[in-house]
């Protein structure tokens, strides 16, 4: 049960925010919402994922701690879901308290800020964690979290970064395709931490 | 939620959850901080683990554990400890926590 619990509780969660989102997107298209209206609960659900993503992220171990690092890629862990609770938390602040205007510049800036914090955090952590010649790093338990942990930050970092994009440089060609590499770039960046982390010792 | 304020509400598994920030330890490292009997640990370790704080792993004859917090967990523990609950109520409240434990 609690095993269930700790993985349903955030999908669930994601799933019913963009479940949200989508009926916030659908009712502004048919008039229902007002776009400035729409625009607030739109940044709200994407803060509130992103808190939610955040806050269980150390839980869900999504690089999964090997023998030899397993306190250097916790830390990781941590500041990834620090940074993602703090930028969710900001995001709703904006959403609810700062004119439609200003959030409309500063929440891509703290969305895309974060997502690249998080990056090049995740990078540096790879390289200063590559495995020294001879030594064996045989990953630990935790497969399907770290699936499910995976799929939560790819969606959460597409979501962030097409979202950001659009508000500020509304639907320009480039910027879609900025956008690509933001996600690509994330998602190398956990493949790498993967690779390095998941390198068995060779036979010799 | 209320088994992650039961765990943290003692001093004793507090100290533990700090123990395990510097990284995964035995059971037997992390009982050398406590002068405490060994089936009292064993509960500490029990409770932790039932609020889900801590994931405990069996290599070879011993067992290693491991913090599992969330952002929020995280921020609870820090806040008791920022409050210096450890210095003021740490006697007093460790004996009191020691004998429930005990107690079935």
């Amino acid at each position: 049960m609690k095993r269930f619990s700790l993985v349903a509780t955030p999908t669930i969660g994601s799933l019913a925010l963009t479940a949200v989102l989508v009926a916030v997107a659908l009712g502004q298209r048919v008039g229902a919402i007002a776009p400035a209206l729409a625009f607030r609960a739109i940044v709200a659900g994407l803060g509130l994922m992103t808190l939610l993503a955040g806050n269980f992220l150390p839980k869900l171990r999504p690089l999964a701690a090997s023998e030899g690092r397993a306190t250097r890629i916790a830390a990781s862990e941590r500041r990834a879901g620090r940074m993602l609770v703090v930028m969710g938390l900001a995001l709703v602040a904006l959403s609810l308290l700062a004119p439609v205007e200003v959030t409309r510049r500063i929440a891509p800036l703290v969305a895309l800020a974060g997502v690249g914090w998080i990056e090049l955090d995740w990078m540096w952590t790879a390289w200063i964690s590559r495995p020294t010649p001879g030594e064996a790093a045989v990953s630990r338990s935790g497969g399907e979290r770290r699936i499910i942990a995976a799929w939560m930050l790819f969606g959460l970092a597409y979501l962030l970064v097409t979202a950001s994009l659009k508000f500020m440089v509304t639907d320009a060609r480039w910027a879609r395709d900025l956008g690509a590499w933001i996600v690509i770039g994330f998602t190398f960046a956990y493949s790498l931490m993967l690779v390095i982390l998941d390198r068995r010792k060779r036979p010799s | 939620m209320t088994s992650v304020f039961k765990a943290l509400s003692d001093p004793t598994r507090r100290r533990v959850l700090e123990l395990l920030r510097k990284g995964p330890m035995t059971a037997g490292e992390i009982a050398e901080h406590f002068r405490v009997s060994k089936p009292t640990m064993s509960a500490h370790f029990a409770v932790l683990r039932e609020a889900g704080l801590i994931v405990s792993e069996k290599q070879g004859k011993s067992i290693v554990y491991e913090l599992q917090m969330s952002v929020l967990e995280d921020a609870l523990l820090s806040f008791m400890h920022g409050f210096g609950w450890e210095k003021s109520k740490r006697p007093a409240r460790a004996r009191k926590s020691a004998m429930e434990v005990q107690t079935p």
